[in-house]
């Protein structure tokens, strides 16, 4: 190794010039001082942008295990047994033993068919990687670092949430507060799904707290809608928006104390977050959606949002109404991942892009690619509905979910 | 059998976890051991990317990509003396590879720019830091820019580095002396472009 090697190692591990260097060697060194101090100074920088994305990843890479799960493995033929063996060769009882095994099968579908008059099935409403609005009581909460990690109840079960600076908080006392999340609180978790087994995870990006007492939630079986029952009528209790916005899901509590998972098209959903920053809460009527018997449905809102309904229980018309921050209005400005939309009251509001943010672009005519940095001023004069948190140092919503629409008319 | 070995300096073998078993786990596909080794290691793999490439949203991409190959081929992860970290990191550097080469036939410095929007909260001074330093680090070679990643970006002792690199740290000391003269050179061109050529 070269002595000027050695003294660099030296000077960037003590960050001072050894004394015995020559003014050549002291010059060379300085100035590599200089260019590593720009190096490290982009370091907390890097770091930031890393623990931002890093939701989103988390959220892919667990979606791309629950894939490379559901792929069949291709397996050997298993060895055959004493039975198997001794029928090998025997045309005959093999001929009876598959008549024998197509009644069986016969009977059980006659069985089968049973559940499906009945349209339900069991089911989890997530998947990874979906963007998802629930409503819940803090059973616990534990602190690590900048990170707190929330065991919450709701009517999907017990839920992990985790919070994290990063995370926007709505408070329903301080509205720009960032509080620290307690047992008993009631909360509206707006997040990113980033785990499904064996615990249910959600990464939160938007927080809406209520200190109001309220019983925690009752997890009740959910059963998947795969035909439409007459007059289902009920209250959002959760929302899931997958990852490309087309399509949707949400759990419907209907007044006979049914959960059902409804499969809803993107439309649906964005109808939903256009009128509300929330569709928690939200009284709908369950109809038949464009395409007949594929299972996915219509929602029509009956009623206010937010407000209490025929469906809604004396339980949950008791529960705090939370809602998360958010702005309606026309886009006219975008600079870089910053948005400026001009609100019914000509209020400039700035919306801010985040990693995780969901996108829905359905009634706009435009693509993501469009949205993206790229095409940065394709989405002024749109109409747009944004939901989110309120960053409590710069007054500007955090977005989780934008639904852009088509261009507004003057 | 040999008993696997664990290197103390991988950051899954500083108490919280234990590096063997893990990657026991990884090798098996456990998914709560992949949960974990994301947690470990995403931030290190997107910072080791960051400035190879055109900006943040490529980063992740890719940091995304590393791990999903590393899990596709978990079953070929040797862990007796290699830390998943540095598995990690040989993944990052190929696929790296491979954007920039199909980048570079669909011309690589059009679409540098419009990746790169201004972070709000940062200083002007700083954003055009970054961009300097950004466009300066494309004009060093990959080991270059591996080593000044590797020590400035991500804090790497020498050791680690050499590690990590697969070299000795005398090359990687001799390497990291070059890399800081030839981004200094680089980062004035990147501040008064063509000042060289007067």
């Amino acid at each position: 190794m070269s002595r000027i090697d050695d003294l660099l190692a030296s000077t960037l591990q003590s960050g001072r010039i050894p004394s015995d260097a020559s003014e050549a060697e002291r010059a060379e060194l300085q100035a590599a001082l200089e260019t590593s101090t720009k190096l490290q100074s982009q370091r907390a920088l890097v770091q930031r942008e890393a623990v931002k994305s890093m939701p989103a990843g988390r959220a892919r890479f667990e979606r791309f295990v629950q894939e490379q799960k559901a792929t069949p493995v291709a397996t050997a033929e298993p060895r055959r047994g004493f039975l198997g063996r001794l029928l090998a060769g025997n045309r005959l009882v093999l001929s009876l033993g598959t008549a024998v095994a197509v009644a069986a099968i016969a009977i059980v579908a006659v069985f089968a068919s049973q559940g499906l008059l009945s349209s339900t099935d069991t089911a989890n409403a997530l998947s990874a990687d979906d963007y998802v609005q629930v409503q819940g009581v803090v059973s616990s909460a534990t602190t690590s670092g900048d990170q707190q990690t929330v065991q919450l109840s709701s009517e999907l079960g017990p839920v992990t949430v985790l919070v994290s600076t990063d995370t926007s908080t709505v408070d329903e006392t301080t509205p720009n507060g960032v509080a620290a999340l307690k047992a008993g609180d009631t909360v509206l978790v707006g997040g990113l799904v980033t785990a499904v087994s064996p615990t249910r995870e959600i990464t939160a990006s938007t927080v809406a707290i209520s200190q109001a007492s309220a019983a925690p939630p009752t997890q009740v079986k959910l059963k998947v809608l795969k035909k439409l029952l007459p007059n289902l009528q009920g209250r959002i209790s959760v929302l899931s928006v997958a990852k490309d916005g087309e399509s949707a899901r949400v759990v419907i509590a209907a007044a006979s104390g049914e959960r059902y998972v409804v499969r809803v098209d993107g439309k649906t959903a964005e109808s939903l977050l256009q009128k509300a920053t929330t569709a928690i809460g939200t009284e709908v009527s369950v109809g038949a959606g464009i395409a007949a018997n594929d299972g996915v449905f219509s929602l029509t809102v009956v009623g206010s949002p937010g407000q209490p309904g025929a469906a809604t229980s004396a339980p949950e018309a008791a529960r705090p109404r939370l809602t998360f921050a958010g702005v309606k209005g026309v886009i006219v400005g975008r600079e870089g991942d910053l948005l400026r939309v001009v609100d019914a009251d000509r209020k400039v509001v700035v919306v801010s892009i985040r990693s995780n943010t969901r996108i829905m672009l359905g009634t706009s005519g435009l693509t993501l690619a469009d949205v993206g940095r790229a095409g940065r001023g394709l989405v002024i004069d749109h109409t747009v509905a944004v939901s989110g948190g309120i960053d409590a140092a710069t007054g500007q919503i955090d977005a989780d979910v934008i639904v852009i629409g088509p261009k507004f008319v003057r | 059998m040999r008993e696997p070995e664990v290197k103390a300096d991988d950051p899954a073998a500083d108490g919280r976890v234990d590096a063997e078993r893990l990657a026991q786990a990884a090798v098996r596909r456990d998914a709560q051991a992949w949960g974990t080794i994301f947690d470990l290691h995403y931030r290190s793999v997107f910072a080791f990317i960051r400035y190879r490439l055109r900006g943040a949203a490529e980063a992740e991409d890719i940091a995304a990509q590393v791990f999903e190959v590393a899990y596709s081929r978990a079953e070929r992860f040797d862990y007796r003396g290699v830390p998943i970290e540095a598995w990690l990191i040989g993944i990052a550097r190929n696929l790296c590879r491979d954007r920039i080469k199909k980048l570079g036939r669909r011309g690589y410095a059009a679409e540098v720019d419009e990746q790169n929007g201004p972070v709000e909260q940062d200083s002007a001074e700083a954003i055009d830091l970054r961009e300097d330093l950004r466009v300066a680090m494309h004009a060093l070679t990959e080991d270059q820019q591996e080593v000044l990643t590797l020590r400035f970006l991500l804090d790497k002792s020498v050791e680690d580095t050499a590690r990590l690199m697969n070299r000795s740290e005398d090359a990687v000391k001799n390497l990291q002396r070059r890399a800081l003269a030839a981004m200094q050179r680089a980062l004035a061109e990147a501040q008064y472009p063509g000042a060289e050529k007067r």
